[in-house]
């Protein structure tokens, strides 16, 4: 079960019936337009429009969330075509650094509110901003689609990335 | 300028708007019914796939409890 700020008497209803909180995602959010940086020296973006840029947004995925999968299979069967991105209102973008895939992030133009849904960088490409500079690429293009404001859920890790590039906290 | 509740309710839409968007294209299943959003999909990871949301803070806590777990 899902819970958001207004549910504190839900909370300790499912507190009380002995469900445990397995994690805390704020939810942030972006009113302003969010600046796009170019990438850095060996860094390259690509749009994930083939089968072999879904294969590699799936591995970065799996990679990026952790060597020990809890859940195998479980982004494989998100993105188990191309159709699950091919919209007019999705944006999938991978890094490369070095030629070597690095980073991702999926985003979605919605209205009233466009939604950066999964960002994953790998720890090993760590300090070359490429999480940042995947999420600004999506969330930028969810933006300029719909004049809209843009959300995601951050880690408590990657909070700090998330408010350099304009988003807020407004939930715990 | 936006009131925090507001706020509050653009991050809450943007994530009900997710969930239903990945579960759908997924192959999935949604429903809303009675204040509450349930999302099933086919994949059995507890959490992004699977979980029950209130949409309605109106609805009572017990209630919701009883949804999710059925």
């Amino acid at each position: 079960m899902s819970t958001h700020a207004q549910d504190a008497d839900l909370e300790a209803a499912l507190e009380a019936a002995g469900w445990e909180r397995i994690v805390a995602l704020p939810g942030m959010v972006a009113l302003d337009l969010i600046e796009q940086v170019q990438p850095g020296p060996g860094i390259r973006l690509e749009t994930v429009g083939d089968e072999r840029q879904l294969s590699t947004l799936i591995s970065l995925l799996g990679e990026s969330f952790g060597p020990e999968e809890p859940w195998p299979g479980l982004w494989a069967s998100l993105f188990y075509d191309l159709s699950t991105i091919d919209h007019p209102d999705t944006y999938a973008v991978v890094a490369y650094a070095d030629e070597a895939p690095a980073a991702v992030a999926v985003g979605y133009a919605r209205q009233p509110v466009g939604v950066v849904g999964m960002v994953g960088a790998l720890s090993r490409f760590s300090g070359r901003g490429l999480g940042d500079l995947v999420t600004r690429h999506v969330a930028a293009a969810a933006q300029r689609l719909n004049d809209s404001p843009v959300v995601l859920q951050s880690s408590p890790l990657a909070r700090p990335m998330y408010e350099r590039i304009g988003f807020r906290a407004v939930t715990t | 300028m936006r009131s925090q509740q507001e706020l509050v309710e653009l991050s809450d839409a943007g994530y009900h708007a997710l969930e239903i968007e990945i579960v759908l294209r997924s192959g999935g299943e949604v429903e809303r019914s009675s204040g509450l959003l349930h999302v099933a999909g086919t994949h059995d990871a507890p959490f992004i796939v699977n979980g029950s949301m209130r949409i309605d803070t109106a609805v009572e806590p017990r209630i919701a409890i009883a949804a999710a777990r059925d």
